[in-house]
């Protein structure tokens, strides 16, 4: 059988198509001979987490579903600590590496109590320098770089064209 | 076996690259039903709506892709059952990212966003606003459609 995998990972913000193997080793030393996982990482440290599933993708999952075609996320952190900023509060939370953003963010309005127009026009943004801002669709972990197990984001108002 | 123009074999390209598989098997986007790409440079792609904002549930833009990825995509909301540009009032409307961005009043034929070719002309001041959207020739048709997603499926409630 052979199928796609879309695999993203640590400083992956964009999934990419590996070949679908039929062992975890296989589709790590797949993902590495694409250039999607450093040569230096060691197979051992990796984890591998199915998009938005809190667990750790068990070794069998590959034989389980050949037709699917998973979104697999790959860290060496088992969880990152979130801590989201806002008006000058801030609430920290660990989420699984694989963990889209568009899920930490609905978290975060809920614990800032934001709703409505409040909450619509809210977007994450990275904190340090960067202020980029975090793609919806991505995994959490493609934010942080072992062994750097956690990130801080801002919680800001989404920038509307004009002019 | 006429071959495919340079645009059109690079759109098929990013048709068949993970982040776009990714957000068809998401139910984010897809092409729509029937769409065979015979009318390059013009292209149907529908995108999930929150039902807020309009009650198909879903957008169906018409792109025009000429020069793709050199130059930006264009897009018009789309009537793909009259197969024909979608009357003003059925347009998404509701969140001030979603007025702001669906404006009938400003263009019919347009998106007025930081990747859209159209909307770019004038606008030289959202490359830096929007650095992260502002197309570039390394763009692909991908980051079209997450902005119009993102502006269409808040993840607010």
């Amino acid at each position: 059988m052979h199928n796609d995998v879309h695999l993203s990972g640590e400083g992956h913000p964009t999934p990419v198509s590996v070949p679908h193997s039929p062992t975890v080793a296989d589709l790590v030393a797949a993902a590495k001979q694409a250039g999607i996982i450093p040569p230096e990482v060691r197979v051992e440290e990796i984890v591998l987490f199915v998009i938005d599933e809190e667990e750790p993708m068990s070794a069998d999952r590959l034989h389980a579903s050949p037709n699917d075609r998973l979104r697999i996320h790959w860290h060496r952190c088992r969880k990152i600590e979130v801590t989201v900023v806002y008006n000058l509060k801030k609430h920290t939370k660990a989420f699984a590496p694989g963990i889209t953003v568009r899920h930490v963010l609905k978290w975060a309005l809920h614990e800032f109590g934001l709703k409505g127009a409040d909450a619509e026009n809210k977007e994450l943004r990275l904190g340090e320098a960067s202020n980029e801002v975090m793609k919806e669709d991505a995994a959490i972990g493609c934010y942080a770089r072992h062994p750097k197990c956690e990130l801080t984001a801002y919680l800001a108002d989404i920038v509307q064209p004009q002019g | 076996m006429k071959a495919d123009a340079p645009d059109l074999s690079l759109f098929r390209l990013h048709l068949e690259e993970a982040p776009f598989v990714s957000g068809v098997e998401a139910g984010h986007w897809a092409l729509v039903e029937g769409e065979t790409l015979e009318q390059w440079p013009l292209c149907r792609i529908w995108i999930r709506c929150d039902p807020r904002y309009t009650k198909d549930g879903r957008v169906v833009l018409r792109f025009d892709l000429d020069n793709y990825p050199a130059a930006a995509p264009t897009a018009q909301p789309w009537d793909a059952e009259k197969n024909a540009p979608l009357d003003r009032e059925r347009w998404p409307k509701g969140s001030a990212l979603v007025n702001a961005v669906f404006k009938p009043g400003w263009k019919t034929t347009a998106l007025y966003m930081p990747c859209d070719r159209v909307a770019m002309v004038n606008h030289d001041g959202w490359k830096q606003t929007f650095a992260q959207w502002w197309w570039t020739p390394d763009r692909t048709i991908v980051d079209y459609l997450t902005f119009v997603f993102r502006c269409l499926n808040s993840a607010g409630e």
